[in-house]
Protein backbone atom coordinates (compact mmCIF):
# COMPACT_ATOMS: atom_id res chain seq x y z
CA UNK A 1 0.00 0.00 0.00
CA UNK A 2 2.76 2.34 1.08
CA UNK A 3 4.73 1.42 -2.05
CA UNK A 4 1.79 2.11 -4.41
CA UNK A 5 1.12 5.50 -2.76
CA UNK A 6 4.77 6.41 -3.19
CA UNK A 7 4.78 5.43 -6.85
CA UNK A 8 1.53 7.40 -7.37
CA UNK A 9 3.12 10.44 -5.78
CA UNK A 10 6.21 10.11 -7.94
CA UNK A 11 4.21 9.75 -11.15
CA UNK A 12 1.99 12.70 -10.15
CA UNK A 13 4.94 14.96 -9.45
CA UNK A 14 6.55 13.82 -12.71
CA UNK A 15 3.43 14.63 -14.71
CA UNK A 16 3.16 18.00 -12.94
CA UNK A 17 6.75 18.68 -13.89
CA UNK A 18 6.00 17.77 -17.51
CA UNK A 19 2.88 19.95 -17.50
CA UNK A 20 4.91 22.85 -16.18
CA UNK A 21 7.46 22.28 -18.88
CA UNK A 22 4.86 22.54 -21.62
CA UNK A 23 2.93 25.49 -20.21
CA UNK A 24 5.82 27.52 -18.90
CA UNK A 25 6.61 30.60 -20.89
CA UNK A 26 9.60 29.96 -23.12
CA UNK A 27 12.67 32.18 -22.86
CA UNK A 28 11.55 35.35 -24.56
CA UNK A 29 13.15 35.80 -27.98
CA UNK A 30 14.50 39.27 -28.67
CA UNK A 31 11.81 41.59 -29.97
CA UNK A 32 11.94 42.38 -33.73
CA UNK A 33 13.00 45.92 -32.88
CA UNK A 34 15.96 44.82 -30.79
CA UNK A 35 16.97 41.92 -33.01
CA UNK A 36 20.13 42.82 -34.94
CA UNK A 37 19.39 43.51 -38.60
CA UNK A 38 22.40 41.49 -39.73
CA UNK A 39 19.92 38.61 -39.38
CA UNK A 40 17.81 40.23 -42.07
CA UNK A 41 20.85 40.58 -44.33
CA UNK A 42 21.79 36.95 -43.81
CA UNK A 43 18.22 35.73 -44.24
CA UNK A 44 17.73 37.79 -47.40
CA UNK A 45 21.02 36.62 -48.88
CA UNK A 46 20.31 33.01 -47.94
CA UNK A 47 16.90 33.10 -49.64
CA UNK A 48 18.31 34.94 -52.67
CA UNK A 49 21.24 32.57 -53.13
CA UNK A 50 18.89 29.61 -52.81
CA UNK A 51 16.49 30.99 -55.43
CA UNK A 52 19.17 32.12 -57.86
CA UNK A 53 22.41 30.25 -58.48
CA UNK A 54 24.00 33.40 -59.94
CA UNK A 55 24.06 34.96 -56.48
CA UNK A 56 26.95 34.05 -54.22
CA UNK A 57 25.90 34.17 -50.56
CA UNK A 58 29.23 35.62 -49.43
CA UNK A 59 29.17 38.34 -52.10
CA UNK A 60 25.63 39.27 -51.10
CA UNK A 61 26.34 39.49 -47.35
CA UNK A 62 29.63 41.36 -47.81
CA UNK A 63 28.10 43.86 -50.24
CA UNK A 64 25.21 44.68 -47.95
CA UNK A 65 27.12 44.66 -44.67
CA UNK A 66 29.59 47.35 -45.73
CA UNK A 67 26.75 49.87 -45.82
CA UNK A 68 26.19 50.97 -42.18
CA UNK A 69 22.52 51.76 -42.79
CA UNK A 70 21.83 48.16 -43.82
CA UNK A 71 22.11 47.04 -40.16
CA UNK A 72 19.08 49.06 -39.11
CA UNK A 73 16.82 48.90 -42.14
CA UNK A 74 13.98 46.71 -43.41
CA UNK A 75 13.65 44.68 -46.63
CA UNK A 76 12.62 47.69 -48.72
CA UNK A 77 15.68 49.51 -47.34
CA UNK A 78 17.87 46.60 -48.42
CA UNK A 79 16.38 46.90 -51.92
CA UNK A 80 17.23 50.59 -51.98
CA UNK A 81 20.74 49.91 -50.66
CA UNK A 82 21.31 47.29 -53.38
CA UNK A 83 20.10 49.79 -55.98
CA UNK A 84 22.48 52.39 -54.56
CA UNK A 85 25.36 49.89 -54.75
CA UNK A 86 24.50 49.22 -58.41
CA UNK A 87 24.42 52.96 -59.11
CA UNK A 88 27.81 53.49 -57.44
CA UNK A 89 29.24 50.62 -59.45
CA UNK A 90 27.82 51.97 -62.72
CA UNK A 91 29.03 55.51 -62.02
CA UNK A 92 32.52 54.26 -61.17
CA UNK A 93 32.75 52.23 -64.40
CA UNK A 94 31.29 55.11 -66.41
CA UNK A 95 33.98 57.51 -65.22
CA UNK A 96 36.62 54.85 -65.79
CA UNK A 97 35.49 54.50 -69.43
CA UNK A 98 35.51 58.28 -69.88
CA UNK A 99 39.08 58.46 -68.58
CA UNK A 100 40.15 55.60 -70.86
CA UNK A 101 38.64 57.36 -73.87
CA UNK A 102 40.82 60.41 -73.18
CA UNK A 103 43.92 58.30 -73.73
CA UNK A 104 45.01 57.99 -77.36
CA UNK A 105 46.76 54.61 -76.94
CA UNK A 106 43.78 52.42 -77.94
CA UNK A 107 43.04 50.97 -81.36
CA UNK A 108 40.04 52.05 -83.43
CA UNK A 109 38.16 48.84 -82.51
CA UNK A 110 38.84 49.28 -78.82
CA UNK A 111 37.71 52.90 -78.93
CA UNK A 112 34.42 51.94 -80.58
CA UNK A 113 33.88 49.26 -77.90
CA UNK A 114 34.57 51.83 -75.21
CA UNK A 115 32.11 54.24 -76.81
CA UNK A 116 29.38 51.58 -76.91
CA UNK A 117 30.03 50.74 -73.25
CA UNK A 118 29.88 54.42 -72.34
CA UNK A 119 26.45 54.67 -74.01
CA UNK A 120 25.29 51.50 -72.23
CA UNK A 121 26.44 52.82 -68.86
CA UNK A 122 24.86 56.23 -69.57
CA UNK A 123 21.55 54.52 -70.15
CA UNK A 124 22.02 52.17 -67.18
CA UNK A 125 22.69 55.07 -64.76
CA UNK A 126 19.55 56.81 -65.99
CA UNK A 127 17.53 53.60 -65.58
CA UNK A 128 18.83 52.69 -62.12
CA UNK A 129 17.62 56.06 -60.81
CA UNK A 130 14.16 55.09 -62.07
CA UNK A 131 14.45 51.71 -60.32
CA UNK A 132 15.20 53.57 -57.09
CA UNK A 133 12.06 55.71 -57.36
CA UNK A 134 10.01 52.66 -58.40
CA UNK A 135 11.07 50.77 -55.24
CA UNK A 136 10.33 53.82 -53.10
CA UNK A 137 6.90 54.13 -54.73
CA UNK A 138 6.28 50.38 -54.37
CA UNK A 139 5.92 50.03 -58.16
CA UNK A 140 7.64 46.66 -58.21
CA UNK A 141 6.82 45.79 -61.85
CA UNK A 142 8.53 48.98 -63.00
CA UNK A 143 11.45 48.24 -60.69
CA UNK A 144 11.76 44.76 -62.16
CA UNK A 145 11.70 46.08 -65.74
CA UNK A 146 14.29 48.71 -64.93
CA UNK A 147 16.55 46.15 -63.30
CA UNK A 148 16.27 43.91 -66.41
CA UNK A 149 17.30 46.90 -68.55
CA UNK A 150 20.36 47.58 -66.39
CA UNK A 151 21.36 43.93 -66.40
CA UNK A 152 21.12 43.52 -70.17
CA UNK A 153 22.95 46.82 -70.75
CA UNK A 154 25.90 45.47 -68.76
CA UNK A 155 25.71 42.30 -70.89
CA UNK A 156 25.58 44.41 -74.09
CA UNK A 157 28.81 46.15 -73.00
CA UNK A 158 30.41 42.76 -72.40
CA UNK A 159 29.16 41.35 -75.74
CA UNK A 160 30.50 44.20 -77.83
CA UNK A 161 34.09 43.15 -77.00
CA UNK A 162 33.48 39.56 -78.03
CA UNK A 163 31.92 40.76 -81.32
CA UNK A 164 35.29 42.18 -82.35
CA UNK A 165 37.18 39.32 -80.63
CA UNK A 166 38.75 41.49 -77.97
CA UNK A 167 39.13 40.92 -74.26
CA UNK A 168 36.71 43.02 -72.27
CA UNK A 169 38.24 45.55 -69.90
CA UNK A 170 35.17 45.53 -67.69
CA UNK A 171 34.38 41.86 -67.09
CA UNK A 172 34.74 42.21 -63.32
CA UNK A 173 32.62 45.38 -63.22
CA UNK A 174 29.96 43.89 -65.48
CA UNK A 175 29.87 40.67 -63.41
CA UNK A 176 29.48 42.68 -60.20
CA UNK A 177 26.64 44.71 -61.73
CA UNK A 178 25.04 41.50 -62.99
CA UNK A 179 25.16 39.89 -59.55
CA UNK A 180 23.95 43.00 -57.73
CA UNK A 181 21.02 43.29 -60.13
CA UNK A 182 20.17 39.62 -59.52
CA UNK A 183 20.13 40.44 -55.78
CA UNK A 184 17.85 43.40 -56.49
CA UNK A 185 15.51 41.10 -58.46
CA UNK A 186 15.21 38.71 -55.54
CA UNK A 187 14.57 41.51 -53.03
CA UNK A 188 11.93 43.04 -55.35
CA UNK A 189 10.26 39.62 -55.61
CA UNK A 190 10.25 39.28 -51.80
CA UNK A 191 8.71 42.74 -51.47
CA UNK A 192 5.79 41.96 -53.83
CA UNK B 1 16.14 58.28 -72.60
CA UNK B 2 16.63 55.23 -74.88
CA UNK B 3 18.80 57.16 -77.31
CA UNK B 4 22.45 56.38 -77.78
CA UNK B 5 24.96 58.66 -79.53
CA UNK B 6 26.13 58.27 -83.14
CA UNK B 7 22.63 57.71 -84.57
CA UNK B 8 22.11 54.49 -82.61
CA UNK B 9 19.15 53.83 -80.39
CA UNK B 10 18.48 51.35 -77.63
CA UNK B 11 15.71 48.90 -78.38
CA UNK B 12 14.03 46.12 -76.44
CA UNK B 13 13.96 42.54 -77.64
CA UNK B 14 10.85 41.14 -76.02
CA UNK B 15 10.30 37.43 -75.47
CA UNK B 16 7.63 35.93 -77.71
CA UNK B 17 6.84 33.47 -74.89
CA UNK B 18 4.89 36.27 -73.24
CA UNK B 19 6.90 36.21 -70.03
CA UNK B 20 7.69 39.91 -70.21
CA UNK B 21 11.42 39.18 -70.17
CA UNK B 22 13.47 41.33 -72.52
CA UNK B 23 16.98 42.21 -73.58
CA UNK B 24 18.21 45.71 -74.39
CA UNK B 25 20.31 46.10 -77.53
CA UNK B 26 21.73 48.94 -79.57
CA UNK B 27 20.58 49.46 -83.11
CA UNK B 28 21.40 51.99 -85.77
CA UNK B 29 18.10 52.47 -87.65
CA UNK B 30 19.92 54.03 -90.61
CA UNK B 31 22.14 51.02 -91.15
CA UNK B 32 19.56 48.43 -90.17
CA UNK B 33 16.06 49.26 -91.27
CA UNK B 34 14.37 45.90 -90.69
CA UNK B 35 12.97 44.84 -87.30
CA UNK B 36 15.36 42.70 -85.28
CA UNK B 37 14.49 39.13 -84.33
CA UNK B 38 16.70 36.78 -82.34
CA UNK B 39 16.44 33.40 -80.73
CA UNK B 40 17.72 33.97 -77.23
CA UNK B 41 17.48 32.44 -73.79
CA UNK B 42 14.45 33.33 -71.69
CA UNK B 43 15.26 32.41 -68.05
CA UNK B 44 11.60 32.53 -67.05
CA UNK B 45 10.71 29.57 -69.27
CA UNK B 46 14.24 28.18 -69.13
CA UNK B 47 14.66 27.76 -72.89
CA UNK B 48 15.53 29.62 -76.07
CA UNK B 49 12.64 31.50 -77.63
CA UNK B 50 12.12 34.15 -80.29
CA UNK B 51 12.71 37.74 -79.21
CA UNK B 52 11.22 40.52 -81.30
CA UNK B 53 12.04 44.20 -81.41
CA UNK B 54 10.01 46.69 -79.43
CA UNK B 55 10.59 50.30 -78.48
CA UNK B 56 12.10 51.33 -75.17
CA UNK B 57 9.49 52.79 -72.82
Amino acid sequence: MMRSTLSLLISLSFSLLLLHGTTATPTPSPSPILRPKTDLIKETCKTSAKADSNIAYKFCVTSLQVVPKSHTTNLQGLGLITTMLIKNNLTHTHSRIRNLLKKPKFSKDMRSCLKVCLECYDEAIYTIKEVNSAIMGKRYNDANNGATTVMTLATTCEDVFSEVEMKSLFTKNNDDVFQLVEMDFQIINMLR
Amino acid sequence: MGKAKGGSIFIRLVSAAGTGFFYVKRKNPRKMTEKLEFRKFDPRVNRHVLFTEAKMK
